[in-house]
């Protein structure tokens, strides 16, 4: 690695190969790393000396040369200097170098790349929409656009945001986004006075009510729809009021739940790659290189780049799609593997489903059944029952919100 | 002598061959370093003689190249078969 970058800086500053004829060749090259001129690399055949110099030592060697009696003479220049210097009068050369100054100026003129950041309740693709239809895309000229003017369309657009800031320098426009920030709501569902009634058939095993009127005890059987909890509340002077009655009824009940594995699973597996396809987008608009729109592709795996030129993003996209065939395979599972695979999924489905209940019993039935193992599993459990029921009335309403 | 030399040095925090004349490094027989500033008497395709203050250090081998040669130090490359120091009287 340093070998090259001392080949990179040595190529820009310049450097000549030369030879010195003469007798006392020793005596120069301790002169020379006395007085601290550093030959690159040396080769002595005879009286001749082969080095290598950096271009801006050359001139003071000469007069070590003259003072041990040798002659010097240039081989060969190297560098960039030289070689613009060799160059500069050749018509191509010249409307090369004067056409690559001019398209990098041109260039930076344009926008070529366009940042979001500091969202992240509104996407990236509704901004950007809003600030194409201002006028802000890619391939437009940076100097054009009147940033205030497209700060204040994103604003009146999106009111999820609480301010915008454009800058745009050279070819990168940065779009920074701050959002509003708010406060959590009191969500109150004392809106309606409200009964609770079994959702399900059990035994009431506890019951805690924090509004409204018990109207069941510990040990009760309910069926479903049975009042639990009234709305109606009657105080010690025997007044009447409704409230929107609140309780947690934990009942011992039942429950079902089925689970299905088939004995017989077919998979789809990516095979081998059948063709591969491009799409190149240039400012927006999209070009097919070997793409059929109707083609029954099963199964593509896709790779975006965008075109670089030195150090600027192009408003290139090149999309490369690679389509694979699928083949079909059938796996069977035998009976034992089927059970261990369908105890499994239930053991799952009880994880999902039955995370607030409380197993007392598990009792299992196993059969085959046009080729899948069923297990069909009857619970005990410990629920809430609890259900709100709205009710109408004209006897007076009481929200325990308004109280507090 | 050497003890004193090496704690002077230590002591001092100088380059070693500002105490004494050069410092050797050889690396599997084709690169050598000197450190400290020598005189080039002889350089041949065979030979290369260095002078410093008290000692000569002459190269013996084929294709003898320097590689880098400042006031410094100097970088010897090639295949070098033997090294002789020659005491200066």
């Amino acid at each position: 690695m340093i070998i090259i970058i001392a080949s990179i800086a040595r190529y820009f500053l310049g450097y000549v190969d030369f030879t010195a004829i003469g007798a006392d060749i020793e005596k120069f090259i301790t002169f020379l790393a006395k007085n601290g001129i550093e030959i690159i690399s040396y080769t002595k055949k005879e009286y001749v000396f082969y080095g290598k110099i950096l271009a801006k030592d050359y001139l003071k060697i000469k007069r070590y040369a003259k003072r041990c009696g040798l002659k010097l003479k240039i081989r060969k220049k190297h560098g960039m200097i030289f070689d613009i210097r060799k160059n500069i009068n050749k018509i191509g050369f010249f409307t090369g170098l004067i056409f690559i100054i001019l398209f990098v100026y041109c260039m930076n003129m344009f926008i070529w790349q366009i940042n979001v950041t500091g969202n992240l309740k509104v996407e990236t693709e509704e901004i950007l929409k809003s600030a194409n239809e201002m006028g802000l895309l890619t391939g437009t000229l940076s100097k054009k656009h009147f940033v205030q003017n497209i700060e204040w369309y994103i604003l009146r657009k999106h009111p999820e945001l609480s301010s915008v800031e454009i800058n745009i320098q050279g070819s990168v426009a940065n779009i920074l986004i701050n959002e509003i920030k708010k406060e959590s709501e009191m969500v109150s569902d004392d809106d309606i006075p409200v009964n609770i009634v079994a959702g399900k058939y059990g035994v009431i095993r506890r019951i805690d009510v924090f509004d409204g009127q018990k109207a069941v005890n510990k040990g009760d059987a309910v069926m479903k729809g049975d009042l639990l909890v009234s709305a109606v509340y009657e105080d010690r002077h025997n007044k009447l009021t409704l409230k929107h009655a609140r309780a947690n009824v934990i009942a011992e009940t039942d429950y079902n739940m089925e689970i299905e594995f088939p004995l017989k699973e077919k998979i789809f597996k990516k095979n081998k790659l059948e063709k591969t396809t491009f799409i190149v987008s240039v400012l927006g608009k999209k070009y097919y290189f070997g793409y059929n729109k109707n083609g029954d592709y099963l199964s593509l795996k896709t790779n975006e780049k965008q075109i670089n030129f030195l150090w600027l993003k192009l408003p290139i996209i090149v999309t490369k799609i690679q389509h694979y065939s699928v083949k079909e395979n059938t796996i069977t599972h035998n009976l034992e593997e089927g059970r261990i695979e369908a105890f499994e999924l239930l053991r799952k489905k009880e994880k999902e489903t039955m995370s607030d209940m409380e197993i007392i019993s598990r009792k299992t039935e196993e059969k085959i059944k046009n080729g899948k193992y069923i297990i069909n599993a009857d619970y005990i459990v410990l629920m809430d029952i609890a259900e709100e029921q709205p009710i109408e009335s004209d006897v007076p309403w009481e929200n325990s919100d308004d109280i507090s | 002598m050497k003890k004193s030399i090496l704690k002077f040095k230590r002591n001092i925090e100088i380059p070693i061959e500002a105490v004494k004349d050069f410092y050797l490094e050889i690396y599997s027989g084709n690169e050598v370093i000197l450190t400290g500033f020598g005189e080039i008497e002889k350089l041949e395709d065979a030979v290369l003689k260095i002078s410093f203050r008290t000692k000569t250090v002459i190269f013996y081998g084929n294709n003898i190249n320097i590689s880098n040669y400042s006031s410094d130090g100097i970088k010897i490359s090639g295949d070098i078969n033997k090294i002789e120091f020659l005491k200066k009287e």
